[in-house]
């Protein structure tokens, strides 16, 4: 294979993620909005196209259309760049992802990860971590007060909560003794007893609720709490800009549950008669599902509870869950 | 197989990292461009002006409490820890009992840490009365 | 249980844990208790169940009782074809928001009729008095509760409702200057709201 072939292909899974992930995200809003109405007695969209199923070209034309829109006294670079970093850091962060177990297409073997990094897990946290500049800059660049105060809680949330995944991923990595997520995954390969979930119950609830902590999703969403904080940090946005903070938390959303699917579940191994690709795609949905469920299901938290939850309640739990997984192994 | 230049493990993040920058900028770009064109511009004053309900702000207070960097301070501390254990818990099984103490001894002087802080009351949400 | 003691209920008042080992209890009480999980039962089976209460307004409406009280309808004799508005002007006296204007005149035939009756239907609160006060039945409510328009204007000149009176057509409709109907160069004053429409 040649360098302009190894170019090429990279590239092509690189477009292929890229639209795939951000129709998804856009499918994902309408999904959203149907199963919280379903949950709720509602019907959801249902005027554009069949079961409104049109409703995600319909609102990508109205932000696409919009105004756009810079307040008086933000500072323009900035309030420009933070929706930009949200979307790419939620992108770069797949990059390392395996989504699919290998295939063969006209002969040629590929392998649906962009780049194997034998770190991928620390690459992957790494790159979600500096997705959370998007917030801090958007915040701090909209010269808003409910901005600044999104920004704020944005950055407590998502630092205090990436202490929570770290120590909860440590307990399996000291069984796996590997950072890629392809030996991870591989690492589980004797079906449904092997999964990690069953050894490491505490780490899967621990990294869960960090999950949803670090994709600000509903028990957790205190940096878009309408009732306190209008829309945290993106009071300000509008249009195209404020749907790439939208796209970016759904391409978060999907990466965490890759994460979690890989990590504790079994990954795209064969599961009984279900083929591997079926299997991490079930896994995943079911985890997206499980997002909106949570939503339409549980209330909010305090920023004060927040807090008081990562650093007393579930950062202790993970350093027990550390040494008794030591003293286990030993 | 050749020595390729481009088959380094970091050359897709670096290329997925590139092209979801350009063509989301791009993205901004184009709506851009289409708003200019489709959507009624309009500047007036209060329209520009900082969200607020009702009056027009001038300035808007710019200051957060204290706590929040105090947070921020706390990850610093902890992360840190984090990164130290990532490379120990991968050589979990190679460093053995020697390791495995020497970390125990590591998470002992990190916890004193964290009940100093917590005793200090740094981990608790007090309000600016 | 004695005439006249009362029977009070104490209503459970549960003291807050202060000390932080109490906290941890009731904290690990009530997460294992599976709250948490009851409520995303029940939303879970609200799901499944499908039962949905969305009315798809436009397409489809809710059945209205027939003593809903919405724009007034003014009726006719079903065998002359006659007004039944004998123009007592009762309904005029009774209106408690004012809203109800009148004209009568002796026709050739010595008779009392009707010339001019209007509702301001932007003050109109639709209680009902006129309908009920009526002597002869001449004016009820109808069900045409959809009266939404552009411009108030078009509240007061809404003399569709009362088309069975022939004589009044739209043109000839003339507003009386009384407290709470418009002014006759209303529609100047009105200003455009920035949005288009």
């Amino acid at each position: 294979m040649s360098d302009l072939a190894y170019i090429i292909e990279t590239i092509l899974k690189i477009v292929a993620v890229l639209t795939i992930f951000s129709a998804l995200a856009g499918f994902a809003t309408y999904f959203e909005r149907k199963i919280l109405a379903f949950m709720q007695r509602r019907l959801g969209p249902m005027h554009v196209g069949p079961y409104g199923v049109l409703q995600v070209l319909a609102d990508g034309i109205k932000l696409f259309t919009k105004e756009d829109f810079i307040p008086q006294l933000a500072v323009k670079p900035i309030f420009k760049i933070a929706p930009v970093i949200a979307a790419a850091t939620a992108f770069t962060a797949l990059a390392a992802v395996p989504l699919f177990p290998e295939f063969e297409i006209f002969g040629h073997k590929v392998t649906p990860i962009i780049s194997d990094i034998n770190v991928g897990l620390l690459y992957v946290l790494g790159v979600m971590a500096i997705g959370m500049y998007a917030p801090l800059l958007a915040g701090m660049a909209s010269a808003n007060k409910w901005s600044l105060l999104g920004g704020a809680r944005a950055v407590i949330q998502l630092l205090s909560f990436e202490v929570v995944t770290g120590l909860a991923v440590i307990a399996p990595l000291m069984m796996i003794g590997s950072l890629s997520l392809i030996e991870i995954n591989n690492y589980q390969q004797g079906g449904i007893i092997d999964w990690i979930v069953w050894c490491q119950p505490v780490a899967f609830v621990l990294f869960l609720i960090a999950g949803f902590a670090e994709t600000n999703r509903t028990p957790f969403d205190l940096l878009e709490h309408e009732a306190e904080v209008i829309s945290g940090f993106a009071t300000e946005y509008s249009g195209m800009r404020w749907g790439m903070f939208f796209i970016g938390e759904y391409a978060n959303m999907i990466t965490i549950s890759f994460l979690v699917s890989i990590i504790f579940l079994g990954g795209f191994n064969d599961l009984w008669f279900i083929p591997g690709g079926l299997a991490i795609i079930i896994k995943v949905a079911f985890f997206i599902f499980f997002f909106l469920w949570a939503r339409a299901a549980w209330p909010h938290v305090r920023p004060d509870q927040l807090m008081w939850l990562c650093w007393k309640v579930l950062m202790p739990i993970a350093l027990l869950n550390i040494v008794v997984t030591g003293i286990v192994l030993m | 197989m050749t020595h390729m230049d481009f088959a380094h493990p970091y050359f897709g993040a670096f290329l997925i990292m590139v092209i979801s920058t350009v063509s989301f900028i791009m993205t901004t770009v184009l709506a851009r461009f289409v708003s200019r064109k489709l959507a009624r511009l309009d500047t007036e004053k209060l329209k520009t002006a900082i969200y607020e309900c009702g009056p027009e702000a001038i300035k808007q207070p710019n200051a957060i409490s204290a706590q929040f960097y105090l947070m921020a301070l706390l990850f610093i501390l902890f992360d840190v820890e984090i990164i130290f254990m990532f490379p120990w818990a991968i050589d979990f099984k190679i460093l053995g009992w020697f390791g495995f103490a020497e970390m125990l001894i590591f998470i002992l002087l990190l916890t004193i840490g964290f009940v100093y802080a917590w005793k200090k009351g740094a981990l608790t949400w007090h309000s600016m009365k | 249980m004695k005439k006249g003691t009362q029977n009070y209920i104490n209503i459970h008042t549960e003291s807050s844990p202060q000390k932080p080992f109490e906290m941890f209890k009731q904290i690990v009480k009530r997460t294992f208790k599976g709250e948490m999980f009851v409520g995303l039962w029940i939303v879970f089976r609200e799901m499944i169940r499908f039962n949905i209460h969305t009315i798809q307004y436009p397409k489809e409406k809710l059945p209205l009782s027939p003593r809903y009280r919405a724009v007034h309808k003014l009726l006719r004799l079903i065998e002359s074809g006659n007004e039944r508005c004998i123009g007592c002007g009762l309904c005029e006296k009774i209106c408690i928001a004012n809203c109800i204007r009148m004209d009568t005149k002796i026709d050739e035939n010595s008779r009392k009729v009707v010339t001019e009756y209007t509702i301001n239907l932007g003050r109109c609160i639709y209680c009902g008095y006129c309908a009920e006060v009526c002597p002869e039945l001449a004016i009820v409510h109808g069900d045409r509760y959809e009266n939404v328009s552009e411009q108030r204007a078009h509240f007061v000149l809404k003399d569709d409702m009362l088309t069975p009176l022939d004589l009044l057509k739209q043109k000839e409709q003339k507003e009386y200057p009384g407290f709470g109907a418009i002014s006759d160069e209303a529609d100047k004053f009105i200003k455009k709201t920035p949005l288009a429409y």
